[in-house]
């Protein structure tokens, strides 16, 4: 079984899309701010990290960045999460070190689909 | 030549015989007159003294008869002297004056002389004309008594023989009066006579004799002068005619002699000069004729010559006229340009102003002209600097600055000077500085620097409020959207039966909340593009990507919507595409016109065209539709214009078009529509097939 990192603060979101996740099979691991987030990816390894960008202490971004800086966390698939107003989002994103990113509103009928592009 | 000859030759002869015949007649003239002169002078005294002789006698002889009165011895005496030669008459008074005996009847000889009678016992002598007798001496001697006559002189009967005037050689009768007078009249009628025919004669030998020398001394003159001269004039003829053998052949020892010898020496040296001028002049004739081959030959260069230089001279001419024109121009450029100008020599002394000069600074042209440049408008403080300028420039160096100079009355200008040197063949010759006055600019641009401070102040104000602002819209965004998120994510589970099953109402209910939270994230999402693109915060993720699949995935998600409106739907592209632009914002421009398209058909079809022209892909989406009113048209491309339909009023923000529209002129492309309205629209949106940079209205600020 696969299994998920998503770093997410907002409880409602990591609710939708740890309940979409698990319909479709996988195992999700949760983090709720940027330094749990790093912590968790070097230690659990997971096979794929959803990463929302606005996060209470540093921002997606910079997780990211020190993700990817471990050595556990170099080559794993990082969706980020992005907000349609900031602009800049997504080219942050891809700069910062993430293989995709997933507008928000998530849509349900799509996600998985998405996901599954990058495992 | 021959008529002055002769003219020379008789002119002389006649001279040199007039003069001596002249000079001859009148020293014969001379001598006649002196001799005649003589002869008169001696025969008359002699005449005189002959009748004084004879009177006395008389006088002598009447003494007795006076005393007496005896008229018969008296007469007898009368008689008697009247024999003598050339005696006229004879008359003898008393003391009386009574006539006692006398030759002549005539009364004219009886008047006793002296009308006081026998006063004086003087002997007299007068000369008289009386018609009777003609020219006499008429001589009257007293009568005295005899033995009283004391002679004081020994020959007082001769007279003098000096022929002085014989009335001062008198004889003194003493104190006795006279008895009677007598008196004797003696006729010069034949001495006259004598010195007449004496004249006569001297005057026809000395005319006989001065004929005779005159022809002597012309036959002797011809000899010796006229004939020799003669052979000169012949000479000077032939000498006149060429021919200078000529030899004249004098040989006598005077002055003819000596100048027939120059003048043949002066022959001999004519001939050689004559021969040594042939010479010269043959050779000046060949030298002469080679002169006029090289003057021919000079005349036909020089008239090449002449054509070259009046070419030249045209050529001069033009350049004249042209250097004039230059000047003209750079006078006028001078004197009409808007900025002050000043020449001044390389000490600074001003030459030449314009009238820009005059009116900036205010001094007259006489004030100027010859001053200093930098004591005359540079003010105290600036005087160094201007000096050094002008060392400056002096060395050859152009010079730019700005500065304060200042007016004649005091006042301070703000300037910008150009000085410039002009140099002339290496050598500086005087020195340009043009002055522009800038004190309105200088006070502009404080008032600017000042604004500007403002604005920097403002604008720092106003980047606050931008960062504000976009920090406001990301908290709108992820606070609007957050919720969002939940209500689209949550129906969507539940629409997709992952919670369990739901029956028909629940599921036409919850799909009516998906898609008015769709539609209020869609009007969420267009209120922010729109910020964006007002603050121009609008970012291109540029890359390739193939069109026609982009195309076919909007087609292909539109389906159900047309299926269920009853609407056909149809696609032509190229089966593959590849172009480099923003995929997302392509497909947004793309899909919102399908989207308007389905949105305004409600019977009919819907066309997609995509197609390449040379650069450009362009794709076209026409619909049988509504349409729009031509009023509504020019409205279309505008910000919140929703078109407003009789009986619909479709769901919308009424920024879709005004945003597409944006993002196809951000692509470097354009969006276009045509429409008839009632029958259908047509929308056109081209954009390069390579997006690039500079092809963007406005640039990315990347924040």
């Amino acid at each position: 079984m696969k299994r998920i990192l998503v770093v997410e603060d907002n409880e409602t979101n990591l609710y939708l899309i740890r309940f979409i996740l698990k319909k479709s099979g996988y195992e999700v691991i949760e983090a709720r701010d940027g330094a749990s987030g790093v912590e968790t990816a070097i230690k659990e390894k997971p096979d794929l990290i959803i990463m929302d960008i606005q996060l209470p202490d540093i921002d997606g971004l910079e997780t990211t960045k020190r993700i990817r800086g471990s050595e556990a966390g170099s080559d794993v698939p990082i969706i980020a999460l992005t907000s349609y107003a900031m602009t800049g989002d997504r080219e942050k994103a891809l700069d910062a070190g993430c293989t995709g990113y997933i507008e928000k509103p998530i849509n349900p009928e799509t996600f998985v689909a998405e996901i599954e592009k990058y495992l | 030549m021959k008529i002055f000859n002769k003219r020379f030759r008789f002119g002389l002869r006649t001279k040199f015989i007039s003069v001596a015949v002249i000079i001859t007649l009148f020293m014969a003239g001379m001598l006649i007159l002196f001799f005649i002169t003589q002869q008169r002078t001696i025969l008359t005294e002699e005449l005189k003294k002959r009748g004084i002789a004879l009177t006395r006698n008389l006088a002598y002889n009447c003494e007795y008869g006076v005393i007496t009165e005896d008229e018969v011895i008296l007469g007898q005496l009368i008689e008697g002297i009247k024999k003598h030669q050339d005696i006229s008459y004879a008359v003898v008074f008393n003391k009386e004056g009574k006539v006692l005996a006398a030759s002549s009847e005539e009364s004219i000889f009886q008047q006793f002389p002296g009308n006081d009678g026998l006063r004086s016992n003087e002997e007299q002598i007068q000369y008289h004309v009386f018609e009777e007798t003609g020219p006499v001496f008429d001589i009257t001697v007293p009568i005295v008594i005899q033995e009283e006559i004391k002679l004081e002189d020994e020959d007082w009967f001769i007279g003098d023989r000096q022929g002085k005037d014989i009335s001062t050689g008198k004889a003194k009768y003493g104190e006795k009066a006279a008895i009677g007078l007598a008196r004797v009249g003696i006729s010069l009628k034949n001495t006259n006579a004598a010195i007449n025919r004496n004249r006569n004669i001297s005057i026809s030998a000395i005319a006989f004799i001065s004929i005779a020398s005159g022809i002597i001394f012309s036959v002797l003159l011809v000899m010796i002068v006229i004939r020799p001269l003669h052979k000169f004039s012949q000479g000077a003829d032939a000498i006149g005619k060429g021919d200078f053998n000529y030899h004249l052949d004098i040989n006598s020892s005077d002055e003819i002699g000596v100048l027939a010898e120059s003048f043949n020496a002066m022959t001999k040296e004519l001939k050689e000069k004559n021969e040594m001028l042939e010479k010269a002049s043959k050779e000046l004739r060949e030298y002469s004729e080679s002169l006029e081959k090289i003057v021919k030959l000079r005349t036909h260069e020089l008239e090449g010559k002449t054509i070259d230089l009046e070419n030249e001279v045209a050529v001069r001419k033009q350049t004249e006229k042209k250097v004039r024109t230059e000047k003209a121009y750079i006078d006028q450029l001078f004197e009409s340009a808007q900025e002050a100008i000043v020449m001044t020599d390389k000490d600074g002394r001003m030459l030449r102003v314009n009238s820009e000069f005059i009116r900036l600074f205010d001094y007259t042209i006489d004030e100027v002209l010859g001053s200093s440049l930098d004591d005359l408008i540079a003010p105290q403080e600036y005087h160094d600097n201007a000096v050094s300028v002008t060392k400056k420039v002096s060395d050859g160096e152009k010079v730019a600055f700005e500065a304060v100079r200042q007016r004649k009355d005091g006042t301070l200008l703000n300037v910008s000077v150009l000085a410039s040197p002009i140099i002339v063949d290496g050598e500086l010759v005087a020195v340009y500085g043009i002055y522009r006055d800038i004190t309105a600019l200088k006070r502009a641009e404080k008032a600017l620097e000042e604004r500007s401070k403002e604005l920097a102040e403002a604008n720092i104000r106003l980047k606050e409020l931008d960062r504000l602002k976009s920090m406001f819209i990301a908290s709108m965004s992820h606070e609007l959207r957050t919720p969002l998120n939940s209500i689209i994510g949550f129906t969507g589970i539940i629409l997709q039966g992952l919670v369990g099953e739901i029956n028909e109402e629940q599921r036409k209910q919850l799909a009516l909340v998906k898609n008015s939270a769709n539609h209020l994230l869609a009007l969420i999402n267009d209120v922010i593009d729109v910020s964006k693109i007002e603050a121009d915060q609008i970012e291109l993720v540029i890359e390739e990507y193939d069109l026609a699949d982009l195309i076919q995935e909007v087609n292909d998600s539109f389906k159900v919507a047309v299926d269920e409106k009853g609407l056909k739907l149809s696609l032509e592209m190229p089966e593959r595409l590849t172009i480099k632009s923003d995929e997302r914002r392509t497909k947004q421009v793309f899909m919102n016109l399908v989207s308007n398209a389905v949105k305004f058909t409600d019977r009919g079809e819907i066309v997609i065209k995509v197609a390449k022209k040379d650069e450009r892909v362009e794709i076209s989406v026409r619909d049988t539709g509504i349409g729009i009113e031509k009023k509504t048209m020019n409205k279309l491309f505008k910000a919140f214009s929703r078109i407003y339909t009789k009986d619909t009023l479709k769901e919308g923000t009424g920024l879709g078009l005004y945003i597409s529209r944006k993002m196809a002129n951000l692509l470097g492309g354009e969006l276009s529509a045509k429409s008839e309205f009632g029958k259908g629209s047509k929308f056109t949106f081209t954009l390069p097939l390579k997006y690039k940079e500079e092809q963007r209205n406005e640039k990315d600020t990347g924040s």
